[in-house]
């Protein structure tokens, strides 16, 4: 019971931040840097996997 | 757990043009690390400082016109296992190394032999112009004699090189084990024992290694086997 007060607590917190208007440039630049890591490894990776797995995989 | 849904799939919808928008970004260094592991030495030099291999290959004729990555392929799996060996055994080179690195024929043939060979491997600087126009030693009349030519002397990988031998710049004397009669390899003759691979100049030593029974007399000593016959290996074969 206490950890779902705790859990639906937290929600709330979550919503409130959201709902900030500062919050939204978080959201976004935080997207954005994981959006860089994603397509940096996502593109290296595929290349890579690519180049070698022609000649044998695990 | 729909309370969470509630909350994090707007979120998701709302930070989604920014994630790919980051994506598309981030691609372009991605490729650039990429073309840096793969395509540049410098790579795999800024590891592999001051090693026979990379002093070999610098000053080789592969220096300017190849990468590491035209001639190592590995599985996948073999990647997983190097770092494995490295960090248990930690290797030591070349006194570690047992026998003379085995060069497959297709490694050579993709830029040295005529006709379509499969190219895909190759990541070098050179275009596919450039390569067109390197000179194909099926075309050459002693590097012709010579493939067509069988050997019954063992592959120089099947040989196992004594502790003494591995180290030091001093050439190894090539082996003359006898086994089963096979067609000769390019590394029988180039980045053999002698240069222990990554040079790949032809040395006198592998010439030696069957004709050591031609020019018993000083002058084979005294001039070596290259002088005399190095340019037949470059004169076109249907001279």
């Amino acid at each position: 019971m206490v950890a779902e007060n705790n859990k639906a607590g937290l929600a709330v917190k979550i919503e409130q931040w959201i709902s900030q208007p500062n919050s939204k440039f978080i959201i976004r630049l935080i997207a954005f840097l994981i959006g860089i890591g994603m397509g940096l490894f996502g593109v290296f990776q595929v290349l890579f996997l690519y180049r070698v797995l022609p000649h044998g995989g695990l | 757990m729909k309370h969470w849904l509630k909350i994090l799939a707007p979120l998701f919808l709302f930070s989604l043009p920014w994630l790919l928008g980051g994506m598309l970004v981030g691609s372009y260094p991605g490729y650039k690390v990429y073309e840096y592991v793969w395509k540049d030495a410098g790579f795999c030099t800024s590891c592999h400082v001051h090693d026979y291999a990379t002093v070999g290959w610098q000053q080789s004729s592969h220096a300017k016109l190849t990468t590491c990555h035209d001639c190592h392929h590995q599985p996948l799996h073999e990647y997983v296992r190097e770092t494995f060996v490295l960090i248990t055994k930690n290797p030591k080179f070349p006194k570690d190394l047992d026998h003379v690195p085995y060069i497959p024929n297709d490694l050579c043939e993709a830029c040295h032999i005529s006709g379509n060979r499969d190219m895909s491997t190759v990541t070098g600087p050179l275009s596919g112009e450039d390569v067109a126009k390197l000179p194909k030693v099926d075309k050459l009349l002693l590097h012709k004699i010579h493939l067509e030519k069988k050997t019954k002397l063992k592959l120089l990988k099947e040989v196992f090189l004594e502790e003494k031998d591995r180290g030091g710049s001093e050439p190894i004397i090539p082996t003359r084990v006898m086994g089963e009669e096979r067609s000769i390899t390019c590394s029988d003759c180039h980045g053999g024992p002698a240069n222990r691979g990554h040079n790949f100049s032809a040395a006198d030593l592998a010439c030696v290694r069957c004709h050591d029974d031609k020019h018993k007399s000083k002058i084979g000593k005294q001039f070596g086997c290259r002088n005399c016959h190095f340019q037949d290996f470059l004169i076109p074969a249907d001279r």
